[in-house]
């Protein structure tokens, strides 16, 4: 802490009252997360640090933890919002009134049925539906001043094999909002195409239970390989997924409360992003997990708390 | 006889780049002689699949040669816009104006999106650094391995882009690790 600009006379006092600030923001519960205790059920072996010591205000190491930050990308593309709709349509429609016309002849050569068939169907172009002084400009039946329409003519069903059939079978696309968004199923990992989803696992406490998944970093253990440790006691092995880096994406840090401080005066999280391509999350037995839930960034505001999702949110993204 | 020769074969010069691989429009051009005592001049010209002959005079319907030449012109149409090409749009001042308006609507509503995007990519970024340097304060040991990066980085081949409707099949939810673990990956 730089006191330069504090006269000298008032310095003890600065330090005095920032410690006061600092001990009534972790009575309040502000930054910890939970109590020594509950971490340490989550790890297999007694807990000793493998790495150096973190420097802490109120003496006592922290417990460096590898967090997960586990994904699963957006499956359709972002939704369109009416300008964007209304503008995308106004630019096709002036796309086809500027289109060549139709060469009829390429298609549906002149003497065969096909082009009978087709010609029969086409409407009617005189010229006459414009109210304008100039005269109609009509060259191989299309109007040359507006966008021309072109009407397939329906397949004669009854004639088709059905080989054909499944050929020029109408594709019908599959709708956008899944059965999982009507039952509003936060286990479902097919909720919300159309956003990111993320991983939030219910811890058994009363205060600060949702977080994203965190075990300690053992001896000899890199970020990454507690990471993948932790994915499998936490969620089984029935998960493809795909760590994006080594490179810790978030930071996370709290201070326990002073009852719960036996080995370590708070911790230390660095969370590493990974995505999930296929399979399911399962709680695992033992992992200390009660719930967990597939959320989207704007709906874990209401699981954390404050704390951490100044931490975290900057870290996911919004679509 | 012979004026009428030479015209023909300026006509039939030719002008665009060449689509055979003797650089002449339509193959090995061969004038016949012209006959004096028939009604027409004819030039024969020799393509990749036979000949084609262009007959100045009477056209005669039927014959393969004939329908070759009207299926060439019908392709080669296709790539010229005479008579397909619409009129210019011409917009009146006010219809002009909305054009403008929503013109630089769009605009607005892109930068807007390009902003929001880069200033998310921002805070990302800083994020990512902000932990690395409490990794570097913390251990030295774990920093440097956060810091090994695959080079080049290698995507798994589940990778999927967005599309606008989804599959039939949306997530396999019954996937299981294949039998022989080859550990490409670590998570």
């Amino acid at each position: 802490m730089a006191l330069r600009h504090v006269p000298r006379q008032l310095r003890s006092q600065c330090i005095w009252l920032a410690g006061q600030v600092a001990r009534s923001t972790r009575r309040k519960g502000n930054r910890s997360i939970g109590t020594a205790a509950t971490e340490t059920e989550s790890t297999i072996l007694p807990s000793s640090t493998g790495a150096s010591v973190g420097a802490s205000p109120d003496s006592g190491a922290f417990k460096i933890m590898s967090g997960l930050i586990l994904c699963r990308q957006p499956v359709v593309t972002p939704e369109l919002t009416p300008f964007e709709s209304a503008y995308y349509n106004y630019q096709s429609e002036l796309q086809k009134r500027l289109m060549w016309t139709f060469p009829k002849w390429f298609y549906y050569p002149e003497g065969t049925l096909a082009e009978r068939q087709f010609s029969a169907v086409q409407p009617v172009v005189d010229g006459k539906d414009r109210t304008e002084f100039e005269k109609p400009d009509i060259v191989f039946n299309r109007d040359r001043r507006s966008k021309q329409e072109v009407v397939l003519p329906e397949r004669d069903v009854e004639r088709e094999s059905e080989e054909s059939a499944k050929i020029y079978a109408k594709i019908v696309p599959r709708s956008r909002i899944t059965e999982a968004d009507k039952k509003n199923n936060f286990r479902s990992l097919e909720r919300k195409l159309d956003r990111t989803l993320y991983l939030l696992v219910k811890k058994d406490r009363e205060e600060n239970a949702w977080k994203f998944p965190a075990a300690e970093v053992l001896d000899g253990e890199t970020l990454a390989r507690t990471a993948a440790r932790l994915l499998h006691e936490a969620g089984g092995l029935n998960m493809n997924t795909w760590l994006v880096s080594n490179t810790p994406a978030a930071y996370h840090h709290y201070s326990y409360k002073p009852e719960d401080k036996e080995k370590y005066g708070g911790a230390k999280i660095f969370y590493l992003k990974s995505r999930i391509f296929a399979g399911t999350f399962v709680p695992q037995k033992g992992s200390g997990i009660v719930d967990y839930a597939w959320v989207t960034k704007d709906e874990i505001q209401d699981y954390v708390h404050k704390g951490y999702w100044a931490s975290m949110a900057n870290a996911l993204s919004r679509q | 006889m012979i004026l009428a020769q030479g015209f023909l074969r300026h006509i039939l010069r030719p002008r665009t780049p060449s689509l055979f691989a003797n650089s002449s429009v339509l193959g090995d051009a061969s004038v016949l002689a012209p006959s004096t005592f028939s009604q027409q001049t004819s030039i024969d010209v020799k393509t990749g699949n036979g000949t084609l002959m262009f007959t100045r005079g009477k056209r005669s319907r039927g014959g393969g040669e004939t329908q070759q030449k009207h299926k060439m012109v019908n392709m080669l149409s296709l790539i010229s816009p005479r008579q397909k090409q619409p009129r210019r749009i011409k917009l009146s001042y006010e219809d002009s104006l909305r054009h403008r308006t929503v013109h630089r609507a769009w605009q607005l509503v892109v930068r807007t999106k390009r902003e929001e995007r880069r200033l998310e990519l921002q805070k990302q970024y800083y994020k990512i650094k902000h932990a690395c340097d409490e990794l570097r304060k913390t251990s030295q040991v774990l920093y440097e391995s956060a810091m090994e990066k695959p080079s080049p980085i290698r995507f798994p081949m589940e990778y999927r882009i967005p599309t606008v409707t989804p599959p039939r099949r949306i997530w396999d939810a019954t996937w299981k690790p294949p039998a022989e673990e080859k550990k490409r990956r670590t998570v």
